[in-house]
């Protein structure tokens, strides 16, 4: 790959590139090194937000297609150094559904991992098409395939080097092929809950049924209340964040209306009065300039990080949902073998009774001894998995956070330091306007 | 009911009987004053009067009576800085006549003679017929009005269009600079109106973007103080405990860096709004110009008409004179010839009152026009002084306060200094006395 994709993410596209002075935007501080002093980050071993085998971009969207049936397709490029890639280096065509396909298989064979946020689906969005909008997209996908290569477990996922590695062809048949097996493991599960309602379990019955060591971790529970109130805040956060962007805009574009108007008026002065006038009308059209650009980087760098928390909760939402359903299914193979221990043990006390039937509910009772194993397995790796997982989402979020407040901080000092020294210099200007 | 203001003046006027008087006043008592001041200072700039229009629910309200209080205040300053206004018998009158000026006997005096519609429209028939006789130098001294003297209106209405076609090239040069003047004041008016517009929109901006600082800063103290709380108590379930705090801390920080820039802004606004106060103040003032203006030419217009009534009498007698009439109508000529003589007489006396009239208000338009620019120069810069020195001020404070946030959050010294482009720590000289903490 020709020169350090890393260290100006997007320039292929024009994109990206920043004033020299600007505060590093943070997806480059995702792809990077950590940077930051913050006392977090220091003396960490792994540093989760770039892998040290990966280096991935996406880059060059193309459109493709005609109106209702368009889309558009990424070039993803990736050097690693792990052993189990074929090949040292890539370069394949994707597109946002093959992104979204990535995502789907991770969610569904990892269950207990946070999985990295996809950027949105939108559709209205999608149709219209916007340079804008397709260049959100493209460092949304950006952000996304480098967390999903960056984290302890996911970077070693067949789906990750098939996605990276693979040509067109075999991608495609590939894809084919898991989309029947897990089309098929759907299936199970489906036939399976059936199968409990059919022997007329009835959710009550369930819970009456369930013993003790069944039962949620109420410092779980507790955790969970948390990260959902957790996420209202921080969809208000963003929400305000917006309104921020949007309000610094219109404040910006009402200077330069009103520089000009005012220059226009100074026309009916004279000498050095009239002079103020159209220094104000200069310096005017400068702070309109600057916050424009301010608005344009801090929707990048403030807004987008902070959208992507939420999407991020929503990620954490589903991983808590699939540990829910683990429990409920635990419990209800719990149940189940109960009921046919019960069965069996009435049939073998029954006088007269059949040798066969005897078996039957025998085999019965071993079938669903291993679906409840299973099913215990199942819900305590989630377990496992979810204690690192929500340790590691807290602290990841915490350095990012802090990250993304302090470059916030940093732009909102550059504006004001920019807007100050223009307004001052009108005043050194006005001076000799001044009355004696 | 209605409202009576107490008019409370401290006045070193040897004319004033009471240094300190202190009278009531209705609001029709002001608009009487303000009708009398226009009538009998022709050509000046009078400052404007409150707006009358006062909608029925709102006029007993509070806050409607303490604004048109504060403005009938302006209103009344703006009178008696006025050189020729301020020190004037119908000001004093005004400030301490202790009784209602309608039935006061010495205001009724000062007012200037009205003529109304039904004395005008009962003349109209004796001028038709060229026996009424001619517009008295008292008269012509009032602009034609719309309730007066009807034929002279419309004898005055010709004489304008007449100029029009000319344009300015028989006018003496002092009138062509007038005019010029005029139509240049026409174009900074639409000028303020539209500057004066976007300022009110910049303001708003400016409001909005305050408030939405507010509103962020609020979000991020309620997110820190629910990691705060909720944030350690379950991060002792993760082992994250340190992180939780230094979370809420950051968020903290911006929180409440957020929310102290937003009450600064609040009162930035104020000050911005009575800082550009200004255009829309001289925005109101542009009729009183237009007025002053306008009625010199109104006055040239009456003496040009006399003046061409006179030429027309007087090329009347030349013809009677020279032709031949029967001896029969001897009689009846020599009478005719005698009375358009006097009438020339008259119209000679009330043209030289007229030009006398027109030439004063030229003058005073001068005057008043030298006054008007050089205390625009001064407002203006003012303002613009004051403007920026404000909001240099504030974005000074606005880069302290950041910059000691992001240092909080771990930025190096050179990220800050990066954000200063090289600027040193200058602070503004700036007499504001509103950015302290």
């Amino acid at each position: 790959m020709e020169g350090d994709p890393l260290a100006t993410p997007g320039t292929s596209n024009g994109a990206g590139s920043r004033p020299a002075g600007q505060p590093p935007a943070y997806e480059s501080v995702v792809m990077a090194d950590a940077v930051s002093s913050s006392s977090l980050a220091a003396g960490r071993d792994s540093n989760y937000r770039k892998s040290s085998e990966f280096e991935i971009t996406v880059t060059d969207p193309v459109k493709q297609g005609e109106r209702v049936a368009a889309y558009v397709t990424y070039k993803v490029r990736s050097k690693t150094s792990m052993s189990q890639y074929k090949q040292g280096s890539s370069e394949v065509i994707r597109r946002f559904r093959d992104f979204a396909w990535l995502y789907d298989k991770l969610h569904e064979r990892y269950k207990g991992i946070i999985i990295p946020p996809l950027p949105e689906k939108n559709a209205v969005q999608k149709y219209q098409m916007s340079t804008e909008f397709i260049e959100q997209r493209r460092r949304g996908l950006q952000i996304f395939v480098n967390r999903v290569a960056a984290h302890p477990k996911l970077k070693y996922s067949n789906e990750l080097q098939l996605f990276l590695e693979a040509t067109e062809d075999v991608w495609m048949m590939e894809v084919a092929r898991m989309n029947q097996e897990s089309g098929g493991a759907k299936k199970t599960i489906n036939n399976t809950m059936q199968f409990f309602k059919d022997l007329g379990h009835s959710a009550t019955n369930l819970m009456a049924g369930k013993s003790d060591d069944e039962e949620e971790d109420p410092d779980y529970l507790k955790v969970r209340e948390y990260l959902v109130h957790l996420e209202s805040h921080l969809i208000e956060a963003h929400r305000q964040s917006a309104r921020l962007i949007r309000k610094q805009g219109e404040l910006g574009i009402a200077v330069g209306e009103f520089g000009q108007a005012a220059e226009k008026l100074g026309k009916f002065e004279e000498g050095s009065l009239q002079d103020a006038f159209v220094h104000l009308g200069n310096h005017a059209g400068d702070l309109s300039t600057v916050s424009r650009d301010s608005a344009n980087s801090l929707s990048y760098q403030f807004e987008a990080p902070l959208k992507e928390f939420t999407r991020m909760m929503k990620s954490v939402r589903a991983v808590m949902a699939d540990r829910t359903n683990a429990l409920s299914f635990l419990q209800q193979a719990k149940a189940d073998l109960d009921a046919k221990r019960v069965k069996m043990n009435k049939l073998k006390s029954t006088p007269g009774i059949k040798e066969e039937k005897v078996v039957e509910a025998e085999r019965e009772r071993d079938q669903a001894d291993l679906r409840l194993q299973n099913a215990r397995a199942a819900y305590e790796t989630i377990v496992e998995r979810m204690n690192e997982e929500l340790a590691r989402f807290q602290k990841e979020r915490a350095v990012e956070m802090s990250q993304v407040l302090r470059d916030f901080a940093l732009a909102q000092a550059q504006l004001a330091s920019e807007t100050a020294r223009s307004w001052s210099s009108l005043v050194t200007e006005l001076q000799p306007a001044a009355p004696a | 009911g209605y409202m009576q203001y107490k008019v409370v003046t401290k006045s070193t006027l040897s004319s004033y009987q009471n240094p300190e008087p202190v009278v009531l006043r209705r609001f029709r008592e002001f608009v009487a004053l303000d009708q009398l001041l226009k009538a009998k200072f022709r050509g000046y700039f009078i400052p404007p009067r409150p707006e009358k229009n006062a909608v029925e629910g709102q006029r007993m309200k509070d806050s409607f009576i303490e604004e048109r209080r504060a403005a009938l205040e302006k209103y009344l300053s703006r009178l008696v800085s006025h050189p020729e206004i301020g020190p004037s018998e119908e000001m004093r009158l005004f400030l301490e006549t202790d009784a209602d000026l309608a039935t006061n006997i010495h205001w009724l005096m000062v007012q200037p003679p009205q003529q109304s519609f039904l004395e005008g429209a009962a003349r109209l028939p004796k001028q038709l017929f060229g026996k009424e006789g001619v517009p008295q130098p008292t008269e012509v001294m009032q602009p034609a009005k719309k309730s007066a003297d009807i034929m002279r209106m419309m004898r005055e209405g010709m004489q304008g269009f007449k100029n029009e076609l000319y344009t300015l090239v028989d006018m003496p040069d002092d009138e062509k600079e007038l005019r010029c003047q005029t139509k240049l004041m026409e174009m900074m008016w639409d000028q303020l109106s539209d500057s004066s517009r976007v300022a009110e929109r910049l303001v708003k901006k400016f409001e909005r973007m305050g408030a939405v600082y507010g509103d962020l800063g609020l979000s991020f103290i309620k997110l820190s103080k629910y990691e705060e709380i909720e944030g350690s108590e379950r991060a002792r379930f993760t082992d994250t405990v340190s992180c939780a705090r230094a979370l809420s801390g950051d968020t903290k920080q911006c929180g409440i860096a957020l929310v102290r820039l937003a009450r600064l802004a609040r009162k930035v606004t104020n000050k911005m709004a009575q800082d550009l106060g200004e255009l829309h103040d001289y925005m109101y003032f542009m009729p009183s110009v237009h007025r002053a203006l306008t009625s010199r030419e109104q006055a040239m217009l009456t003496l040009q008409t006399l003046q061409s009534q006179k030429v027309a009498k007087e090329k009347a007698v030349k013809e009677m004179e020279t032709s031949d009439k029967p001896l029969a109508g001897e009689r009846a000529k020599i009478r005719r010839l005698e009375m358009f003589k006097a009438e020339i007489a008259g119209l000679e006396n009330s043209a030289m009152a007229a030009k006398a009239e027109y030439e004063k208000i030229k003058a005073v338009n001068f005057q008043e026009m030298e006054r008007f620019r050089a205390q625009k120069a001064a407002d203006f810069t003012e303002m613009l002084r004051s403007l920026a020195c404000v909001q240099a001020a504030y974005a000074e404070r606005s880069a302290e306060v950041w910059v000691s946030v992001a240092r909080e959050l771990g930025a190096t010294e050179q990220q800050v200094g990066e954000t200063r482009g090289g600027m040193p720590n200058r602070s503004i000289r700036c007499e504001t006395g509103m950015m302290g903490r």
